[in-house]
Order: structure tokens, then C-alpha cells, then sequence
């Protein structure tokens, strides 16, 4: 009994992950894909058209609830194409500052996340995992709050001038605390689009206070409020919403 | 699979290949275990086995660990679906500045989190996503208090959603297992399982509110009742005969609403009380069987009414003794239980519980409600469509009259309204916030 439900169920589940993604051509000038409606939003028509003009699969993505400075989003990218494909870039309208980062190990032991020289190249028929303590988008300087249970629109560029739009899911997360560098916050060179190779080390600086959970930010679910690591002027430091 | 989700760590990968091995030992080993026999396989071990106790056994044949229960349809699972081996039921108090935007964050995270777990695959940013593994039936069951009508859709509150009245008579209510504005119950037949998916779903759910109480319930191990057997519970007694079932209609009438005289909240929605009724066994220990037998109106053995031989015959009411006395006591809980009309009946789907004690010695008295060599009772969980004309009358009358009270306790209470199931691209209580 219990098995028939849980094989029908298990297919119903997959369409809606499938659906969830959003794979819209964005940003090239091929006229006809710029027309296609990118929605995410409907359950049951699983949208993968541009698959071929791209050529990559995004799946598991999600992206870091944060309501200011920096977070980060993660997922796996999978080359379906028979040609090697470089992603140069990410945009989000979340942060004009978006980099392709990597965590690397210092001679110290110490990891460290740095942008990626080159981008990102994801050989055919291979997949990049973007994941906590490794690869990953980073909005480098948040213009509004990330809150959980919300998406947020991601578009990967590629080398060759294609863009690729997708959503990723919002969720609080205690983990990839290398997405919080004090110094560069303190001494605001987010802003000025210094060179951010280095800046932070994973797990230095923030707070135990978030355990308590139930943060103090005027949006439920962004745990991930500065107020608890003790710096700057809390009325500041949360951000609207970026979907209001 | 082309939606295998990968959470931090691709877990998914390593989840499979852990199967994979599982499987494969299993088959290695099989004809050995049967050729030792399972009596050395669980005394000694078996040279490949390992002997470490921490290592299956090479004779398991894990039967739970494709066991899944859809968390997707018209009516949320966890309600007419067979109880697993454990229950949790956790009350969450909202923030107080909490919006109806936030909610609706809130239960998106709250649905999409248990679909994937009950699908036995690792929710977004699960951080022991191996521990989704094998879901052994969990089901997630969301219920609605008060508050998220307020905030969300007071014109869609139901009349009844509010704390029963009490019950003077027998009533002694700790705040710390009543009430509450959003509840969480989980089932499973595996306490990995339950124990990981709670943590992970509370941890959604930090940002919106806290945790005002946990109530962990437990039956029989999976595996262990035969087919078509009705529990017990820690008085000994079967507990479960009369119920709703779904082989007729009764269930739909009684739990979802669909007979003359009652309305669905919502069409798929129902409602869910839960009692937490101390039992004390240390009095209970004073009774013998017959007097035990008396207090119910059925036997021990085999819960057959006393006016029958098998569980399933009907308890006949109105047989008397040669001395004119009623077989099944004027006093007796089933005859003071007994639905009065055709409305009036409840799913019951309790859990046992049995709490640690430390320092204990010595008996509890008659009327305490806790104290002696263990602490015991049921998680009464009750599903209705209406408490107020389903529940409430029962209660009443077992307050007034009811041997049972002589050794029971009610701690705790609290009504929840329990939405509709979603679809899967919805989230429970989606439709609250379509207007
Ligand atoms: C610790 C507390 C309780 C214990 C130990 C207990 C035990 C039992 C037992 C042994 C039976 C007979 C077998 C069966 O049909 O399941 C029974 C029946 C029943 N009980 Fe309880 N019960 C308790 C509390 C309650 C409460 C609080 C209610 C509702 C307000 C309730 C409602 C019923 C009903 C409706 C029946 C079936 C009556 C019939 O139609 O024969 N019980 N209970
Ligand atoms: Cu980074």
C-alpha cells in the first residue's frame, strides 16, 4: 500500500524540482529566446529550453539568508553540452557586486575564499558543485535582506555572451561563515570595489549568539542578523526585503 | 533521477552508494547466516559480520528503509495513516511581530523541508543529509492555533479553534504541555530518522518563533504486532478497538467532515486535540484484573468487551447480571465513551509516553500526577472534524463519570486546526493566503 503511494508521490516530487528551475536565456541577442516566457512559477510545465542554447543544468541551488553585507549561493552546474562551458560571471538583483568565488587552504591551514580567476570551466558531461566551505556565488554587498522561504534570481554568464537565469530558494543556515569578513565591513571597502581575494577567513568571526535562534531583525528568519556579531548600528544593518 | 537534490556535500551521491553497500553485504552474507542460523548470528556474530555492535547485522533485511509516506495531496498524511513507532508532537509560539508574509515564508519552508524528508531525500541546506536516508514512513503533519488565522485569515478561523474548557473534575494543566500557535507532528518508525528531521525542521523554523513544548510518544516497535493487532497501552489495556476506519466511510464522515451534521473547516482539513493524560501505575498496581476489567468494560486479554468473547464483538450495553447489575458498568469508560449520536466520535491515535525519572522510589498516591518508580501515560491525540461537537461531549461525560479517573491525570491540552494537504507546488496552508 504504502509503496504504491510513495512511487507516485516520488514522481510528483521530481516534476516540481524540475519546475522549480528556472532556465531562461538572458542577456544574448538571439531575439526568439529573449521572447520566451521564463516561468517558474508553473508546477507542471518543467521549462529546460535552454538547455541547448546554454548548455548547462542547474539543480539543488539555494542561496544563504542574510539581511545585509555579504552571503552566498550554492547548487551544482552541470555541462550538458559537448563543448567545454566557462562561466564568467553571476548578476543577481540582490547585489551590483556578484563574484565567482573559491576556498582555498593557506599555508597556515587556514581556508580562505577568493574570486576565481578565469571563472568557472565545466568540462562536457561534467558538473560543478558550488557548496558550502568550497565554490560559490557571492553577493558581495547586499542592497536588501535574503529571507528565508523567499528566491532569489540568479543569472550565470558564460564566456561566450549567453546568460542563464534561474531561482534559488532562500534558507537561514549556520554554516559557509566565510561569507562574513569583519574588516572589509568595518573599514566599508566593500563598497569601492578594492580587490576582495583574501578578504575573510572561514569561521573567524562569527557570533555563538545566533544559536538562540530568534534574532532581533524586523523580518522573521534572517538569523543571520549582524546585530549579534556585535558591530555597527542594528536600525542600519537590516535591509528590506529583496522580494517586497 | 534527474531531480536528485544535493545539499551540502552532495549527499545524495554518497547516500546511494551507502545503499548500494548495505544491499550487497546483505546478499554476501545470507547464505551463511542461514546455514549458522540467526541464533549465532545474534549471540556471536559471524566472521565478516565484524562482531562490533555498532555494524548491522549481516541477517537485517532493513524492510523500513524504502518505507515512504507522500507528504503531497488533498488531505496532509500523518492523520488516517497507520501510526509508526513514534510520535513527536512539538508546540511552537510565534514571534510576536511575526507578518503574514513571514508566515507564508515560513510554511513554504516548513512544506517543501518535509516533502523532501518524507521522500527520504536531504531538504535544501541539510547538514547530515545521510541522516534522510531512510524516512521509515515519516509523515510531517502542520497544524494551525489561533494566531495563524489572525495573522493570515481571521475569516477563515474555525468557530471551535480554541482551548477546550476545563474540566474542574479532573483537570490539572501544566502550561508546559498546552496550547500553542503553530504545531509540528512527526512520525516515524525510525528515531534517527524522527530525532533529525525535527531538528532540521525546527531550525526553519528559528527565525519565526520558539519552541513552547515537545511531547515524545512512542508504540510498539514496527515489526513486532502482527497484522491487524490493536495496541496496548501502559496499563496493559488494548487500546484502539473502536475507531473510524477507512474500509468504510466512517473515517471521511467522522474525520474529515462528510456526514449530515458536520462540516469540513476546510474541505481535506480537520482538527486535532491532544490530551496528555498522566497515568499513575503505581495505584493502577493496586488494582487487580477483574477490578482493572470493570473500569473499562473489556478484558485485558484480548480487549473483547465483557459481554463477549473477541475483540471485535459488540459490547452489549444493556446485558445485565442475575443480580441486575450492568455487565459493563454504569461507571465503565467505554459505556461513558460511547458516541451518544451518529456525529459523535473521535480518531484516536495516541502515543504512549514514558519519561526518565531520577531519585525515584517509593508509590504515588491516588490523584498524583507524577512521582513513583516511573512516569507514564498517553499522548491522546484525538482527529475530528468539529471537537466542539465531536470531542467535547465525550470529555465531558468521562469528566463526570469515568473509572478510569481513578488513575489518570489530563497534564496538558490543546486544540489545533489541521489544514488541507498541498500540492506540490503548493505549501500547507496555501489557500489562506489566496485571498
Ligand atoms: C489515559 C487515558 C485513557 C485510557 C487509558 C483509555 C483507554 C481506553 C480503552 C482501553 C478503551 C477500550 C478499547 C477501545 O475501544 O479502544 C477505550 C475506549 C474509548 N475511549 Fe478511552 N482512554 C483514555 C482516555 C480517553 C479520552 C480522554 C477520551 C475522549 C475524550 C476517550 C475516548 C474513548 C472512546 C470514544 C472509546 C471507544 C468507546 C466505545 O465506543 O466503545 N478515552 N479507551
Ligand atoms: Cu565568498
Amino acid at each position: 500500500m504504502r509503496n504504491t503511494i510513495s512511487a507516485r508521490r516520488l514522481g510528483a516530487a521530481s516534476m516540481a524540482l524540475i519546475a522549480a528551475l528556472t532556465l531562461a536565456a538572458c542577456g544574448n541577442d538571439d531575439p526568439e529566446n529573449t521572447a520566451e516566457p521564463s516561468s517558474a512559477q508553473s508546477a507542471d510545465a518543467p521549462d529546460t529550453h535552454s538547455n541547448e542554447e546554454v548548455g548547462l543544468t542547474v539543480t539543488g541551488q539555494w542561496a544563504k539568508a542574510a539581511d545585509s553585507g555579504m552571503t552566498a549561493a550554492f547548487g551544482t552546474i552541470a555541462n550538458d553540452s559537448d563543448e567545454p562551458v566557462t562561466i564568467t560571471g553571476v548578476d543577481s538583483p540582490a547585489s551590483e557586486d556578484m563574484q565567482l568565488h573559491e576556498t582555498v587552504t593557506g599555508e597556515n591551514g587556514t581556508s580562505t575564499m577568493q574570486e576565481k580567476e578565469g571563472g568557472f570551466t565545466i568540462q562536457p558531461g561534467e558538473e560543478l558543485n558550488l557548496e558550502p566551505g568550497g565554490n560559490h556565488l557571492m553577493f558581495m554587498d547586499l542592497s536588501c535582506s535574503l529571507l528565508a522561504g523567499d528566491d532569489i534570481d540568479l543569472t550565470l554568464q558564460t564566456e561566450d555572451g549567453h546568460g542563464m537565469s534561474f531561482e534559488a530558494p532562500i534558507r537561514d543556515y549556520q554554516g559557509a561563515q566565510e561569507n562574513y569578513d569583519p574588516s572589509a565591513e568595518e573599514s566599508g571597502s566593500v563598497e569601492d570595489g578594492e580587490d576582495h581575494s583574501g578578504h575573510g577567513t572561514e569561521g573567524t568571526d562569527h557570533s555563538e549568539g545566533d544559536m538562540e535562534g530568534m534574532d532581533h531583525s524586523e523580518h522573521g528568519g534572517s538569523s543571520e542578523s549582524s546585530m549579534d556579531m556585535g558591530m555597527g548600528d542594528p536600525a542600519q544593518d537590516s535591509l528590506p526585503s529583496c522580494s517586497e | 533521477m534527474t531531480a536528485d537534490r544535493k545539499g551540502p556535500g552532495s549527499g545524495r551521491k554518497n547516500l546511494l552508494t551507502r545503499r548500494n553497500a548495505l544491499i550487497g553485504g546483505a546478499t554476501a552474507t545470507a547464505g551463511a547466516a542461514a546455514a549458522v542460523g540467526i541464533d549465532t548470528v545474534r549471540r556471536g556474530g559471524l566472521p565478516g559480520g565484524g562482531g562490533n555492535p555498532q555494524v548491522e547485522d549481516a541477517s537485517s533485511t532493513a524492510p523500513l528503509a524504502e518505507a515512504r509516506v507522500g507528504f503531497h495531496g488533498e488531505r496532509q498524511a500523518g492523520v488516517v495513516t497507520p501510526a509508526p513507532a513514534y510520535g513527536n508532537f512539538i508546540a511552537v509560539d510565534l514571534r510576536e511581530d511575526v507578518g503574514r508574509a513571514d508566515l507564508r515564508r515560513m510554511l513554504k519552508v516548513l512544506s517543501a523541508d518535509a516533502a523532501d524528508l518524507a521522500e527520504g531525500l536531504p531538504p535544501i541546506a541539510d547538514q547530515e543529509p545521510e541522516l534522510t536516508e531512510i524516512p521509515a514512513n515519516l509523515t510531517v503533519t502542520v497544524g494551525f492555533g489561533e494566531r495563524v488565522f489572525d495573522v493570515v485569515d481571521p475569516s477563515a478561523k474555525p468557530g471551535w479553534l480554541k482551548p477546550l474548557p476545563a474540566f474542574e473534575q479532573i483537570d490539572r494543566l501544566r502550561e508546559e504541555y498546552s496550547d500553542g500557535d503553530l504545531l509540528l507532528q512527526i512520525c516515524s518508525d525510525d528515531r534517527m530518522t524522527l530525532a533529525h528531521a525535527q531538528r532540521l525542521l525546527l531550525k526553519g523554523l528559528r527565525g519565526f518563533g520558539t519552541v513552547r513544548w515537545v511531547q515524545e510518544g512512542f508504540r510498539n516497535a514496527s515489526g513486532s504486532l502482527k497484522e491487524g493487532t490493536t495496541m496496548r497501552n501502559l496499563f496493559g489495556q488494548v487500546d484502539g478497538t473502536i475507531n473510524p476506519t477507512t474500509e468504510d466511510s466512517s473515517m471521511d464522515d467522522v474525520v474529515y467532515g462528510l456526514m449530515d451534521g458536520l462540516e469540513p473547516w476546510a474541505p481535506g482539513g480537520t482538527s486535532l486535540v491532544i490530551r496528555r493524560i498522566h497515568m499513575n501505575l503505581d495505584t493502577w498496581d493496586e488494582a487487580d484484573a477483574p477490578g482493572r476489567e470493570d473500569a473499562v468494560g473489556r478484558k485485558l486479554s484480548n480487549g473483547a468487551p465483557l459481554t463477549g468473547e473477541r475483540e471485535e464483538d459488540p459490547a452489549d450495553l444493556s446485558a445485565t447480571t442475575p443480580l441486575g447489575f450492568h455487565v459493563i458498568a454504569d461507571y465503565a469508560h467505554i459505556r461513558r465513551a460511547t458516541a451518544t449520536t451518529p456525529q459523535e466520535r473521535i480518531l484516536r491515535r495516541p502515543y504512549n509516553y514514558d519519561l526518565p525519572v531520577s531519585a525515584a522510589g517509593g508509590l504515588a498516591g491516588k490523584g498524583a500526577d507524577s512521582g513513583g518508580v516511573s512516569e507514564s501515560g498517553l499522548i491522546f491525540a484525538s482527529y475530528q472534524a468539529d471537537p466542539v461537537k465531536q470531542f467535547l461531549p465525550i470529555q465531558r461525560r468521562l469528566a463526570e463519570l469515568d473509572m478510569l479517573n481513578m488513575w489518570t491525570v489530563p497534564i496538558g491540552s490543546c486544540v489545533f486546526a489541521i489544514p488541507p494537504g498541498c500540492s506540490p507546488g503548493g505549501f500547507v496552508g496555501d489557500f489562506l493566503f489566496e485571498g
